[in-house]
């Protein structure tokens, strides 16, 4: 089985620390950024089986990212992972900032334990569309 | 003579236009006090109608929901809006058969208005304002409308505001001006004039007083033709000579008629009427007899006394006559200056009648202003307290959202961390086959860091949904989704959980009896898990060994579902049994107590009730909830 590589951005330093190692631990190789403009920079095309992105950033929010990125990469597959409120009318408003409409299974709640985060992020790679 | 008359007229037109425009003023003033007022409280009728909540606790209070607990909350719900707009009157909710179901003053609760006015209108028209009188002949007012939830007339609002507020400023116009009047007016079922306002001449009180529809060219049915006109000429309902200035209130279909009597608008001109019409007489004369005397022989001394009796005549006083001539002629022209000063004199009185006339008129305006000014301020109060709310539940909203992302974010690498040194721990003792007390005491610490993280992981997630909860912010995601499909995928979690021993026992099984059919539920997913979720917990929490059995059933002719989960376990405390859904009712050490408490207004968020009880012929209890089923098979959709 090839080694699947993911791009994960969050500004939280000890957050892509931790979810770096755990995820690696589970033989996943990461890329991790805390600053999202040079995440973009770095962002290879077609070369990520999934790309995690944090929404509440500074200087760029994942919603702006993911349109950039996109823009890019055409078909690579995003998700966010938030410690935000997923229901609340504010974030669903703000959802509306996406190119595309995506469904809720790209949206992770955090915190998470990590055997369900690896659970969600198979389901995600697996997924066909 | 003519002159006279003619100087007279001109005077008497220039008080008329200027106490017209003044009128018009006040005209102005008023009607933009009532229009203000007339928006205020429709902004107070949907502040209390736009209440989602209000209207679904009206609604499960109509269902036979959990009664009292839905007036508890609107009660509370109406008396926070009181207390939030300054001079807001009582308020009423009527459910559909007229009978008060919550209110900001107690005693109206449970008195029955099937057949008053403002519940008839109420249920008919959006925000109606309504006037009656009560025992004491005092005007009252009433706003009314309906409370609607997703097309579904549910009951009525109404709102007690005094009209007599805003009718007592009339007073301070009445109070300067000795004839002034303001008639506020509508029309009554045979659409005659019917004045609002006691009457200030005349023993009429308010709401007696009506003017024959027919009398068209009377100020008070022009003001109900919407015809907004400056009247120079007219007579008002006594019969008297009046300026009136008429308004028409769009909003509330009112007329309004502000009026003074003629007799004291032109009263400073009658006193110098007859010297004014005299002196002109006088001037006539003088003019005659010095043409008819002097013939045509006219000398200069004469034309200047001439031209200088023209000037009089025409109203210009201050011309002084320096005439020189016959001793006849000096005398006639003497006593002529002295006729003249003394007009001038009178002139300038006038004047000053004129101006002190329209100062009082004045005064009651800038009386009036001052009135206004207060009015707009608890105009401003109100709307910046329905900002205020709005904003406030925003501010709720994001401090709730802003808490909720920071709390969570440090959880993030502490729980994420502790597994994975957890699983390297374990990994490293499993492989070794005799490890070390070290490395024991290694992985028994982790396990007691993973534990607490997730004990402080659902306390984050039970606190802010308590703060939802309290402060009515909790929003649910409804979707039509397959209940035996969700209760099934989440038992078979539980089971896998039991198995790896995370609650430290395998001696539990759970049995899922689910129902024949499909039953579809329109439901927050995620939510409904998390009740599952709790009420499994608990069970397995309290059940050392044993079973657990879901069931779930239609019942109330198949337009609810219960599901019941029945564990053989410890049981309820008898002592917890009464606060059992309360906050922090828990006998659990590793319970946030919060559980049932959210559970429940989960539950009852989705128009279900939920309820718990030790069951009677075993050990063990029983948690029960129910959720009405979809009678609609639209499919969901995101909502945006």
């Amino acid at each position: 089985m090839d080694i699947k590589n993911i791009l994960l951005v969050d500004n939280e330093v000890d957050i892509t620390y931790a979810l770096s190692n755990a995820l690696e631990n589970y033989g996943f190789n990461i890329d991790s950024f805390n600053d999202p403009i040079i995440a973009l920079k770095s962002h290879k095309n077609n070369y990520y089986d999934l790309v995690i992105l944090d929404i509440k950033m500074p200087k760029m929010d994942g919603f702006e990212l993911y349109n950039k990125i996109r823009e890019k990469d055409p078909t690579v597959k995003i998700c966010f992972l938030t410690a935000s409120e997923l229901f609340y009318e504010e974030f669903r408003k703000a959802r509306f900032l996406l190119s595309e409409k995506i469904g809720e299974e790209y949206f992770i709640q955090k915190p998470i334990k990590t055997d369900d985060l690896v659970q969600k992020i198979n389901t995600l790679m697996m997924k066909n569309e | 003579m003519i002159f006279g008359i003619f100087t007279y007229k001109e005077m008497e037109e220039t008080i008329k236009s200027e106490i017209l425009k003044k009128l018009e003023i006040v005209a102005k003033l008023k009607e933009k006090n009532f229009q203000d007022v007339f928006d205020q409280n429709n902004e107070k009728l949907n502040l209390v109608s736009s209440r989602y909540q209000l209207k679904v606790e009206l609604d499960n209070y109509n269902n036979n929901y959990n009664k009292s607990k839905s007036q508890k909350i609107m009660n509370e719900i109406l008396k926070a809006i009181k207390r939030e707009v300054t001079k807001f009157e009582d308020i009423i909710i009527l459910n559909l058969s007229g009978k008060v179901v919550s209110s900001t003053n107690n005693t109206y609760l449970g008195t029955i208005h099937t057949n008053d006015i403002y519940f008839i209108e109420g249920k008919k028209n959006n925000n109606v304002t309504i006037l009656y009188k009560n025992n004491n002949q005092e005007l009252k007012s009433y706003l009314t409308g309906p409370l609607i939830l997703n097309n579904k007339l549910l009951g009525v609002v109404t709102i007690f505001y005094d009209l007599g507020d805003l009718i007592s400023m009339f007073k301070i116009f009445e109070e300067q001006i000795e004839t002034g009047e303001i008639n506020l007016v509508k029309r009554d079922l045979n659409g005659n004039g019917l004045i609002i306002n006691p009457l200030r001449f005349g023993s009429d009180s308010s709401l007696n007083f009506t003017v024959s529809k027919d009398q068209v060219d009377t100020p008070i049915i022009q003001s109900l033709l919407k015809n907004e006109k400056t009247f120079s000429e007219t007579k008002d309902y006594r019969g008297v000579d009046v300026l009136a200035v008429t308004r028409y209130l769009e909003k509330l279909g009112w007329g309004l008629v502000v009026k003074m009597d003629k007799v004291e608008a032109f009263e400073p001109l009658e006193n110098v009427k007859y010297v004014t019409i005299f002196i002109g007489i006088l001037v006539g004369i003088a003019i005659i007899i010095t043409s008819t005397f002097l013939g045509n022989s006219i000398s200069k001394p004469i034309q200047k006394l001439r031209d200088v009796m023209n000037d009089v005549a025409q109203g210009k006083f201050d011309s002084k006559i320096d005439v020189k001539g016959t001793e006849e002629i000096e005398e006639l022209a003497k006593q002529f200056d002295l006729m003249r000063y003394n007009i001038a004199n009178t002139n300038i009185h006038l004047n000053e009648l004129v101006k002190e006339r329209t100062k009082k008129i004045e005064n009651a305006i800038s009386n009036i202003k001052e009135k206004e000014e207060a009015l707009e301020e608890s105009n401003k109060n109100l709307v910046l307290a329905n900002e205020k709310l709005s904003l406030q539940s925003k501010i709720q909203r994001d401090f709730i959202n802003i808490t909720a992302h920071e709390l969570r974010t440090p959880i993030v690498p502490i729980i994420t961390l502790s597994e994975l040194l957890y699983s390297k721990i374990k990994k490293e003792n499993q492989i070794q086959k005799n490890p070390s007390k070290e490395n024991e005491k290694k992985q028994e610490f982790l396990e007691v860091i993973l534990r607490n993280c997730y004990r402080l992981y659902r306390l984050t997630e039970d606190v802010l949904d308590v703060t939802k909860i309290e402060s009515q912010t909790l929003k649910m995601n409804k979707e039509i989704i397959p209940l035996n499909e969700i209760i099934e995928n989440v038992v078979k979690d539980y089971r896998e959980i039991i198995s790896k021993k995370r609650y430290g026992s395998d001696q539990i099984s759970i049995v899922f009896q689910p129902s024949k059919e499909i039953l579809l539920v329109n439901a927050d997913k995620g939510r409904i898990i998390q009740v599952l979720s709790n009420l499994l917990d608990n069970a397995i929490k309290f059940t050392k060994e044993g079973i657990i059995i879901i069931t779930i059933k239609k019942i109330k002719e198949n337009q609810q579902v219960m599901v019941t989960i029945k564990d053989s376990g410890t049981g309820i405390d008898p002592e917890i049994i009464p606060q059992l859904f309360k906050k922090f009712a828990t006998k659990s050490e590793q319970g946030t107590g919060l559980g049932l408490f959210i559970s429940k207004n989960i539950i009852e968020a989705h128009d279900g009730i939920m309820w718990g009880e030790n069951n009677s012929e075993s050990k063990g209890s029983t948690f029960y909830f129910t959720l009405p089923i979809s009678q609609s098979n639209k499919t969901y959709d995101d909502g945006e």
